[in-house]
């Protein structure tokens, strides 16, 4: 059979028979389709999940109640999770994703059917067995149903059409195919609906300050001098009125219980170095121009940690439980306002379980080594605005836990471990603020958190300028100047716009392994290294046609944009701003051929960052100018309230 | 019959027993295969997977390969010619065809084992180097393989032949070994900018319509490397879209070339020889 080689000698004929076998597999290597293999659904909490912020998390019981889907792209080495099928359905139409992630090879979705599936009167999901992961074009999908998760309504796939339809019988909603499913536009929250809310929310703070502002307007009906005692003031006052303080020292601590305002400029409450020195527990009370001094130096109450030894339990129990200048607990509407706290060895400022509170125009001092202190406010469960302050030398200036919506602006922070720390805090903003000298870091974001926005600070001269994470996230108009790494990029899906980053060791860092931000239009100038990545894909660094200043980068220009790509991370380019031999080494044909075929895979391509669009021109002129004063003389050089003064 | 095929296969293994021989072919065996590991390693590519490597290989390759069919063809006939060797052979009566093919088939394998075992030894750090960039998450190759890997091997080595068999005629042509390396390098320069220059000048004045570039591409050597590169390889695992080239025709092109080289060599000898 086949071809008769025995005419031939022995030794050739093995040649010729190797030779035939080597045209055999090199043909065989073109016939082989590369794509046959379908990689199997794996365990969810393996993928890279995005779509919930940590703290949502917890409102949800079990796994199934929500319905998930897990993507393999081809050209991303992650599996990428999504909550929601609706969020997996709004990144395919996202046209980055497919230059970033490659197209989807396989997709798989939970499969509700035969799992027993009901809704609880809220509409959320119960089921009595796990689902499994069904092909996603196999499954119909139930949209406009009673269903949903704390997030809002959502679609549930079933596998089975039958199932499917009885589930609409009790509960409403349609019946649809996956490709009618993905046809379909699902808005799902981004982050541009932050910036967007940038405005709105500044405005909302200025009416809960200027309404807490209205509580020193109260009348005032008692006047106190330093000879009188305070306590049995306070006890006989009416409620909504005003106990004025004569200049003078008064002796602490003291318990406010009823809704009053404690006014006293030039008055000083001395507590006796044992607990809280203003208690207050009643809503709606005003304590006005007083200085606080004498605070115990408890920072934490382990006695109130009860059993769970989950450290956050135990963060959370025991970080609002400390000493502190003023306490407010269950005191919903407090304001602060003139306080001054010349020195706390524990908190400033304490609101716990206060929603509505206010503090305007503090001053708050730790001590001189910022472990001996503890959190210039420390804002525990409760939503509040806090502004006009200044923060020296505390542990943290403002430490917030669980308190979404919280607005932190105008402050000035100086030599605290932390400026700004949030821990499963959503929905914040902090903006207009300035971090100087803080030994870790000025802005610093843990644990997940959503939908946040940092505009218009300024940082210098600390290890973190910026540090974010979680998603869906605004970063925008800030200066970060002599620090180690100025933003991390930590956050996903988030936007990062208009911030300058000058004379750091890192510009932009990114430790995520997904890459779905969008970074444009900042200005990266004098950085040791412009911007550094972690382990991942490749990052494209621009929204469409809109990249960012790199000092260094050069090339041809059209309206105002190379038309040669710059890479940060790359050995060459990364340093043509401190180097203008590497300039010639980038006009090799072999780096330029190179760098022209690499963006060709960039999700199979590690660790590192390209702007296809690099801007000639700083795209901030009057932050970069900022940046460039800070950086020649100190914090002081630089002008507040940046977001009124920024370049679209 | 018979004798042609032992004269055929007599030639072969002198052509490679002389190779064994040149101890610069194993210097160049090891320049080659650490220039690749350097390339590879130095592009970032091998850390993430085949087909990064591939594209961080491709713009070098088609510098590369070109030199070193120089390099392994430009002497091989003319050398024959300047030790008098090709007058033995005309008194045994060889043909010039089994002459020239069983010279080609010789060096073919020196050029091949050489390229090839830089290219294997790439292969092999980039399954030992690639891999998931953290132990947290679940990952997966995406639609990257050392098949793909495997079909850029492939395609390189007809590359190389088809550049050889050109050299080998620069060679044959040639009257001494100076001659031999000036046309060789005349040659494969024509060849390889020649042919993309002739097609940027085409697509410029417009005597290349776009119906014809494919066709066009397939013609010239590098060219049609590249582009068969790009659609069996690159394309794979890009966007659902393709058209870089065609790759049958690509190759067709690369074999013609093979096949025109060494008639011309066979007939420019028979003529010499007469």
């Amino acid at each position: 059979m086949g071809i008769e080689l025995s005419w031939l000698p022995r030794g050739p004929r093995t040649l010729v028979i190797g030779f035939l076998l080597v045209c055999l597999l090199s043909v065989g290597v073109f016939v082989v389709s590369a794509d046959s293999a379908v990689p199997d659904p794996v365990p969810f909490e393996d993928t890279r999940s995005i779509g919930f912020a940590s703290e949502v998390h917890e409102e949800i019981d079990s796994q199934e109640s929500v319905p998930r889907t897990q993507v393999f792209y081809s050209q991303y080495q992650y599996v990428i999770g999504y909550y929601g099928i609706e969020t997996a359905a709004a990144s395919f139409d996202d046209p980055a994703r497919e230059q970033q992630f490659g197209y989807p090879i396989v997709t798989y979705v939970s499969d509700y059917a035969d799992t027993g599936i009901e809704l609880t009167a809220e509409g959320y999901i119960e089921t009595d067995r796990r689902t499994e992961w069904v092909f996603a074009q196999d499954a119909v999908y139930v949209v406009d149903s009673d269903a949903r998760t704390p997030a809002g309504s959502v679609a549930i796939p079933f596998a089975d059409q039958e199932q499917a339809t009885e589930f609409t019988d009790t509960y409403g909603g349609e019946v649809v195919s996956w490709d009618a499913f993905t046809a379909q536009s699902h808005d799902v929250d981004d982050a541009s609906l932050v910036r967007d809310r940038v405005d709105s929310q500044g405005d909302t703070a200025d009416e809960r300050v200027t309404d807490r502002l209205q509580l020193l307007d109260r009348p005032a009906e008692i006047t106190v001098s330093p000879d009188d005692d305070l306590q049995t003031a306070l006890d006989t006052a009416t409620a909504e009125t005003t106990v004025v303080l004569d200049p003078g020292t008064y002796e602490g601590p003291i318990n406010i219980n009823k809704s009053v305002t404690l006014r006293g400029h030039g008055a000083t409450v001395e507590g006796d170095e044992n607990g809280s020195v203003i208690n207050i527990n009643a809503a709606d009370v005003a304590v006005d121009g007083i200085t606080v001094t004498g605070v115990g130096d408890r920072t934490r109450n382990p006695d109130v940690v009860t059993g769970d030894d989950d450290w956050d339990t135990n963060i959370e129990l025991g970080y609002g439980h400390g000493d502190a200048a003023i306490a407010a607990v269950d005191a919903p509407g407090t304001l602060v306002t003139n306080v001054t706290v010349p020195h706390t060895d524990a908190n400033g400022i304490l609101l716990r379980d206060s929603n509505n509170s206010a503090v305007h125009n503090v001053a708050v001092t730790g001590t001189e080594v910022w472990r001996d202190s503890f959190m210039g406010v420390m804002i525990m469960r409760s939503s509040a605005v806090v502004e006009d302050s200044q923060f020296t030398a505390g542990r943290d200036g403002i430490y917030l836990h669980r308190s979404p919506e919280t607005v932190i602006r105008n402050n000035d922070f100086r030599a605290n471990r932390y400026g700004v720390h949030l821990m499963h805090t959503s929905d914040a903003m902090i903006a207009d603020n300035t971090f100087a000298d803080q030994e870790y870091g000025g802005v610093t974001i843990m644990t997940s958190p959503s939908r946040n926005a940092i505009v218009g600070n300024i940082v210098t001269n600390t290890s973190n300028g910026i540090s974010t994470s979680g998603s869906y996230s605004y970063i925008a108009h800030n200066v970060a100047v002599d620090t180690r790494v100025g933003i991390t990029t930590s956050a996903v899906s988030s936007l990062y716009e208009h911030n300058v980053v000058r004379d750091n060791e890192y510009g932009m860092r990114t430790g995520s392994v997904l890459a779905t931000s969008t970074i444009h239009s900042n200005d990266f100038v004098g950085n040791d290294q412009h911007a550094g990545s972690s382990a991942g894909p490749l990052r494209i660094w621009a929204d469409g046609t809109q990249g960012n200043y790199w000092e260094g980068a050069y090339g041809d220009a059209t309206d105002g944009t190379y038309d040669r790509a710059y890479s940060p991370t790359d050995p060459v380019d990364g340093q043509l701003h401190r180097s203008t031999a590497r300039t010639t080494v980038a006009e090799s044909p072999v780096t330029v051929g190179l760098r022209a075929l690499q963006g060709s895979t960039p999700g199979l391509r590690s660790g590192s960052i390209l702007d296809p669009y690099p801007q000639t021109e700083p795209q901030n002129p009057q932050l970069y100018e900022i940046a460039e004063a800070v950086s020649e003389h100190g914090i002081d050089a630089a002008t507040h309230n940046t977001t009124d003064s920024t370049d679209e | 019959m018979s004798t042609i095929v032992s004269t055929f296969f007599a030639l072969f293994k002198r052509e490679l027993k002389t190779a064994m021989r040149t101890r610069v072919y194993y210097l160049i065996t090891v320049g080659v295969i650490g220039l690749l590991l350097a390339l590879t390693a130095g592009g970032g590519g091998a850390a993430t997977g085949y087909v990064p490597t591939v594209v961080d290989l491709l713009l070098p390759l088609e510098v590369l390969v070109p030199v070193l069919a120089i390099a392994i063809g430009y002497r091989s006939v003319v050398s024959d010619l300047e030790r008098g060797e090709l007058a033995v052979l005309k008194t045994y009566d060889v043909p010039s065809s089994v002459y020239v093919f069983a010279i080609y088939a010789g060096r073919a394998v020196v050029l091949s084992v050489i390229l090839g075992s830089g290219l294997l030894a790439t292969l092999l750090l980039v399954s030992f180097s690639s891999g998931p960039d953290t132990s947290i998450f679940a990952t997966h190759t995406g639609l990257d393989s050392p098949l793909l890997f495997a079909r850029f091997i492939v395609l390189t080595l007809v590359f190389a032949l088809a550049l050889l068999a050109i050299v080998l005629l620069m060679s044959v042509a040639a009257q001494s070994t100076l001659t031999a390396i000036a046309l060789a390098v005349g040659a494969v320069v024509l060849v390889v900018v020649a042919g993309d220059a002739a097609i940027i000048l085409g697509l410029t004045d417009g005597w290349i319509a776009e119906a014809d570039l494919l066709n066009a591409l397939a013609i010239a050597p590098n060219s049609a490397y590249r582009g068969a590169v790009f659609e069996t390889v690159i394309a794979v695992t890009a966007a659902s879209e393709s058209g870089y080239g065609s790759p049958i025709t690509s190759v067709a092109g690369l074999f013609a070339w093979t096949i025109f080289s060494l008639i011309s060599a066979t007939l420019i000898l028979h003529r010499r020889t007469v």
